[in-house]
């Protein structure tokens, strides 16, 4: 049996994707934003505020008015686009010490995020960005997909369990 | 019920259980496999071959077992093919043995055994041919030999983990362990597979000090050690395949599916330390139940405390095969006679056997040298051996056995590595396959690598890990120290021997494969008819296919074979086995692709409302969507005509939330989207929308939508349901070769914007009521194909006015989470839902493009959009669009069609012809509906260019459902032609 793991679905955020039209996008380090993929950008909590999720692009989950100026800033002076994207993306937490392996049924997420701290992955054959938080993982997932993300998610749990 | 002997062995366990084998109760101890139980109470028989039907038992104790394969448990949930080897007993089990019929002991095509000669490589394709081999094709399934599919599915998923290591090892024998301790010691991240329920391999029996520890204690303390230094030991789990890198481990705890679990392991070395797998010698009627591998009987005796037999026979062409007589002997069973194909003087030569030889002599041992077992006697299990000289014609003699060990020396197991096409070389000492210079960051050690002494092994092994663990760069822990000092049995000093002289007539029953039944008879049939190469001889005879894959049969194949051939086994080579290595089964192959969730689907906002609804969801591509609303028929027919009805006679809502949609920004987005698009998008005026065609790069049609400018700078693109992925790679293919650099981006905003398609006469005055005072003006302002932004309920909401059904509609575009409360609103206002066919039925009669017009084959002028194509366009496959090949009369063009009677159904997928007489199809109906409004069936078709003429008739031929109609070709808009009240 592994380590305990929950999944949870979180309520509906903002979201804002930053797409860059040339990359690596020097005038855009000015900005603070991580330059290199997979660089992420947390708050005070240690949540991930600004996701480098692609190269060149950047997530924006529930977007502070001071990143959203830096990106509304960004795209005035012609180095990208901003594009409101809520809905897009249903985001969910995979938290416990037992998240590694839930997400070992699809990635293994040591190698995927050796060096980073976010990256774009298929997950049970669903569009996801994944990302480390502090007790876990946070993941975008396309959605779409959300509702058979859940219930693959819980047949791999129902396989992680002794048996009867 | 038989009574269970005492038995104490490695394996077992202090309790008791029963279970039943041909419906028959049999007692075992827990811990023992289903051949260990059944041959420890005599029961030697466990099947019949696959071809002939001969009796046979287990060769094998482990994963080598080609014979004994039973059937696990009862329909519609029977596991087939099960090796008893492996198979440990659970209470109550039932278990059947395979290729019988009515029963085991009497087999009716058995009685093609009379037959043997017939049946060489080669009959069947020679045989079954004349008139027509499908004659025969029921029969010889039902003759087809191994166990029968479960008619149901009730397997549990397997459990997949990724698993990522510095070094992993294959194999937990001694050359396995020594490895990941000295890998582990050097600080390397190993995991190991083995693929018995427990590590050791053959220190598990062999009487070896290990380190100045007995073998078990040895084991238990490395094991100690691995753990402590963080190692994954994986127990009965199995290195099936190579993916290019990643490898493939396959867990059946028990040797029976139910829970298995798949591991995709990419460690940065490998150690293939998976031993080496012992082989057979062939000679006439070497398939009788009783014949069994010497180290086999090792393993059964010191897993189970089972005793293979009474009298035994040990047939042999080495050292070992002395002291495993005296373990035999110790374990209580009778060594009538070791007969060893060595002369007497190469016996003799290794001094330190004779003591060995002269205990056995005492103990009532016969020991001939340059000898071979000619012959197994006995017709239903063995009886004796004949045991002749080699090189001579001495007379034979006859040795009262019931068993017969064999041991023609040991194979190193390179399958996981093989599959990826690894070299292997031909080493006359061992008379086997080794290694060949394997790949980087690969090591072969112990067995794998030819090392059979113990001590060699170990010391094989360690250095092995310690290379691959600085091969991986890994920071050094400790110093690995020195190799694992051993003492255990001497070098086997092996002289190759693959069979036993016979005549040409009893090579019919000199047995290579036993799996598969091929003989050397059957080999001389291939050479004779030409096949010589390894790989045609495996193809022609089936050597080596199925699970067999040539762990017992390869080296004896390639060793036959070049005898009679002429040359040697290094000339011959053996045949690439195949993976999976073990069987794997296809519910762990699958993984969680099963039962509802053997595609992914997408689901839209209103998944859930629809589901309310009654709706009748089916995929279309990826995608849930609601074909027919329950409440509105019994059947999809009645339902669908009554929601098209009512959407013309007043209105209707439908989810429109699965169309793709790209978000195109940026100062380049219009030059961009020039280029994409047959038209011009650069025309597109903000707050309008445009009807677009993309092509590809040879002119056909890929997709069609709508493109909505936002602003001067951003569009919003519209795509057919199925083919968003598709589109958006298919942009971000050109904007990453051709626009790179360029101010332009392309992003994914399918799942953010829901869409509900209100349409219908009273869209609009509904919609008025629904969206409340705020809209009055935007929507009164909108005319056709115009679109306004705006806020409902404090959430976004653009207001397209479009249409695919010929009606006045719109389309509601809004964020997720305002698509449920504006759904129920507008059914609360009286628009009432409709699915996928009511929309087909309106797009069919206002001849708008279904779908399956789409086909990858037609381009703009063939689905009658000249108006799109203009002379000196630049767009992505308009210059390929001029070919002369697209101008010609043979092309297809897009048709309406009727049924001349005004009645006739009319089905997708009918060919047409030019009259009833005609065979060759012109043309086909692409889609289909009947039309309420109307009162009778309309088609779109593809028909050939010259035959498209508007007033002429075409036959219809639909064989399999509705035979001839003859049609009438008409134009593709059946309804409303001016589109007076689309644009009402």
């Amino acid at each position: 049996m592994i380590a305990p793991c929950h999944i949870e679905r979180q309520p509906p955020q903002r979201l804002l994707e930053f797409a860059a039209f040339r990359w690596p996008a020097a005038a855009l380090d000015g900005a603070a934003w991580p330059s290199a993929p997979g660089g992420v950008v947390r708050d005070e909590a240690g949540q991930p505020r600004l996701l480098h999720a692609a190269p060149g692009r950047w997530l924006l989950p529930d977007p502070s008015e001071a990143v959203q100026a830096q990106a509304d800033a960004a795209a005035r002076s012609g180095h990208g686009a901003a594009i409101d994207v809520t809905g897009q993306w249903a985001t969910l937490t995979i938290t416990g010490a037992g998240a590694a392996r839930l997400l070992a049924c699809a990635i293994e997420i040591h190698s995927v995020l050796e060096g980073r701290d976010c990256a774009s992955v298929r997950l049970f054959d669903c569009p996801a960005v994944v990302a480390r938080r502090p007790d876990g993982y946070a993941l975008w997932v396309q959605s779409s997909y959300v509702s058979d993300f859940l219930a693959t998610a819980s047949r791999f749990l129902a396989t992680l369990q002794p048996s009867a | 019920m038989s009574a269970a002997p005492a038995r104490s062995g490695a394996r077992l366990g202090p309790g008791e259980l029963t279970f039943t084998f041909d419906g028959r109760r049999y007692r075992a101890r827990t811990g023992d496999t289903a051949a260990s139980a059944l041959l420890a109470q005599g029961v030697r028989v466990m099947g019949r071959s696959v071809k002939y039907r001969r009796l046979r038992g287990a060769l094998g104790a482990g994963a080598e077992e080609p014979n004994a394969l039973f059937s696990v448990g009862e329909q519609p949930l029977l596991i087939p093919n099960v090796q008893a080897t492996r198979l440990v007993l659970r209470e109550g089990m039932s278990l059947r043995s395979q290729n019988r019929w009515p029963s085991l002991r009497f087999d009716l095509a058995s009685l093609l055994q009379a037959g043997g000669g017939l049946f060489s490589a080669g009959f069947y394709y020679k045989t079954f041919i004349w008139p027509c081999w499908r004659r025969y094709e029921g029969l010889i399934r039902r003759l087809a030999g191994l166990g029968e599919a479960p008619r149901g599915c009730a397997l549990p998923m397997a459990a997949i983990e990724h698993l990522r290591c510095d070094v992993l090892v294959i194999g937990a024998g001694p050359a396995g362990l020594a490895a990941a301790r000295a890998a582990a010691r050097a600080g390397a991240s190993v995991v190991v597979c083995e693929s018995e329920p427990a590590c050791g391999g053959e220190l598990e029996f062999e009487s070896a000090l290990v380190e100045g520890l007995a073998g078990a204690e040895w084991i238990a303390a490395t094991l100690a050690e691995l753990a402590q230094r963080g190692a994954r030991i994986l127990t009965d789990t199995t290195v099936v395949t190579d993916n290019n890198g990643e490898f493939i481990a396959h867990a059946e705890p028990g040797g029976l599916p139910g829970r298995n679990a798949v591991y995709r392991i990419r460690p940065r070395s490998l150690v293939s330390a998976a031993g080496a797998l012992e082989q057979p010698i062939v000679f006439t009627n070497n398939d009788r139940p009783g014949v069994m591998l010497l180290g086999a009987a090792e393993r059964y005796l010191a897993r189970y405390g089972t005793r293979v037999g009474r009298e035994l026979v040990l047939f042999a062409n080495h050292d070992r095969a002395y002291a495993s007589a005296r373990r035999l002997l110790d374990g209580g069973m009778r060594v009538r006679a070791i007969v060893d194909t060595r002369d007497e003087g190469t016996v003799a030569a290794a001094g330190a056997l004779a003591p060995l030889r002269a205990e056995l002599a005492a103990a009532g041992v016969a020991l001939f040298s340059g000898h071979a077992v000619t012959a197994a006697v006995g017709r239903r299990a063995v009886a004796a051996a004949l045991v002749k000289p080699l090189g001579t014609d001495g007379a034979a003699r006859r040795i009262a056995c019931d068993t017969i060990l064999v041991s023609g020396g040991w194979s190193p197991a390179l399958h996981a590595g093989l599959h990826g096409g690894e070299a292997r070389a031909y080493e006359p000492r061992l008379g086997a396959f080794v290694p060949a210079e394997p790949p980087a960051a690969r090591v072969h050690a112990g067995g794998a690598n030819g090392r059979l002494e113990l001590g060699a092994a170990l010391a094989d092994g360690h250095a092995a890990g310690a290379r691959a663990a600085a091969g991986t760069g890994a920071v050094a822990g400790t110093d690995g120290g020195a190799p694992p000092q051993a003492q255990g049995d001497p070098p086997p000093r092996l002289a190759p021997f693959a069979r036993s002289p016979c005549s040409v007539a009893d090579e019919k029953r000199q047995f290579i494969d036993l799996q598969n039944d091929v003989t050397v008879a059957d080999l001389r049939v291939a050479l004779a008819e030409g096949f010589i190469d390894i790989e045609h001889v495996k193809r022609y005879t089936t050597l080596g296919i199925g699970t067999e894959q040539g762990r017992s049969s390869a080296v004896p194949g390639a060793a036959i074979l070049a005898e009679l051939r002429g040359v040697t086994p290094a000339d011959t080579g053996t045949s690439r086995p195949r993976p999976p290595y073990q069987p794997v089964t296809m519910q762990s192959i699958a993984g969680f692709h099963t039962g509802e969730a053997v595609m992914i689907s997408r689901r839209t906002p209103l998944h859930e409302a629809h589901v309310a609804a009654g709706g009748v969801l089916e995929p279309m591509g990826l995608w849930m969507r609601p074909r027919y609303y329950r409440a509105n028929g019994g059947n999809a027919f009645d339902a669908a005509v009554a929601e098209a009805r009512r959407v013309r006679a007043h209105g209707g809502i439908a989810d429109g939330s699965t169309l793709g949609k790209l978000e195109i920004a940026g100062p380049d987005a219009a030059a961009f989207l020039d280029f994409m698009y047959l038209s011009k998008a650069s025309s597109i005026r903000v707050g309008r929308s445009k009807y677009m065609v993309n092509l590809r790069e040879d002119g056909i049609v890929l997709d069609d939508g709508l493109v909505l400018r936002l602003a001067e700078d951003r569009f919003l693109a519209t795509t057919s349901s199925g083919h968003g992925t598709h589109m958006l790679s298919h942009f971000e293919h050109h904007l990453a070769s051709q626009w790179s650099g360029r101010g332009v981006t392309v992003t994914d905003v399918t799942d953010a914007w829901a869409v509900i398609v209100v349409a219908g006469p009273q869209s609009r005055s509904t919609l008025a009521q629904v969206l409340g005072a705020a809209w009055q003006r935007s929507l009164a302002g909108l005319r056709h194909m115009d679109f306004a932004d705006g806020l409902h309920a404090g959430h976004a909401l653009r207001v397209l006015r479009a249409s695919f059904s010929g009606e006045l509609a719109f389309e509601l575009h809004c964020r997720p989470a305002l698509a449920v409360p504006l759904w129920d609103t507008l059914q609360s206002a009286g628009l009432s839902p409709y699915g996928l066919e009511a929309l087909d039925i309106l797009r069919i009669e206002k001849g708008y493009l279904v779908g399956s017009e789409l086909n990858g084959q037609t381009t703009p002028l063939d689905l009658g959009m000249e108006a799109l194509v203009k002379p000196g366009q630049s767009c992505l496959g308009r210059a390929l669009l001029d070919r002369p090949a697209f101008h010609e009369g043979t092309r297809p063009r897009l048709v309406g069609l009727r049924a001349a009677d005004g009645r006739a159904p009319l089905l997708a997928g009918a060919q047409l012809t030019t009259d009833a007489a005609s065979t060759r199809p012109c043309g086909y109906i692409t889609s289909s509906a009947y039309s309420p409004t109307l009162g009778e069936w309309l088609a779109l078709a593809l028909l050939a260019r010259d035959r498209a003429v508007e007033g002429g008739t075409v036959t219809a031929r639909d064989p399999l459902r509705g035979g001839d109609t003859l049609v009438r070709v008409v134009a593709p808009v059946h309804f409303d032609p001016t589109s007076a009240r689309m644009k009402a």
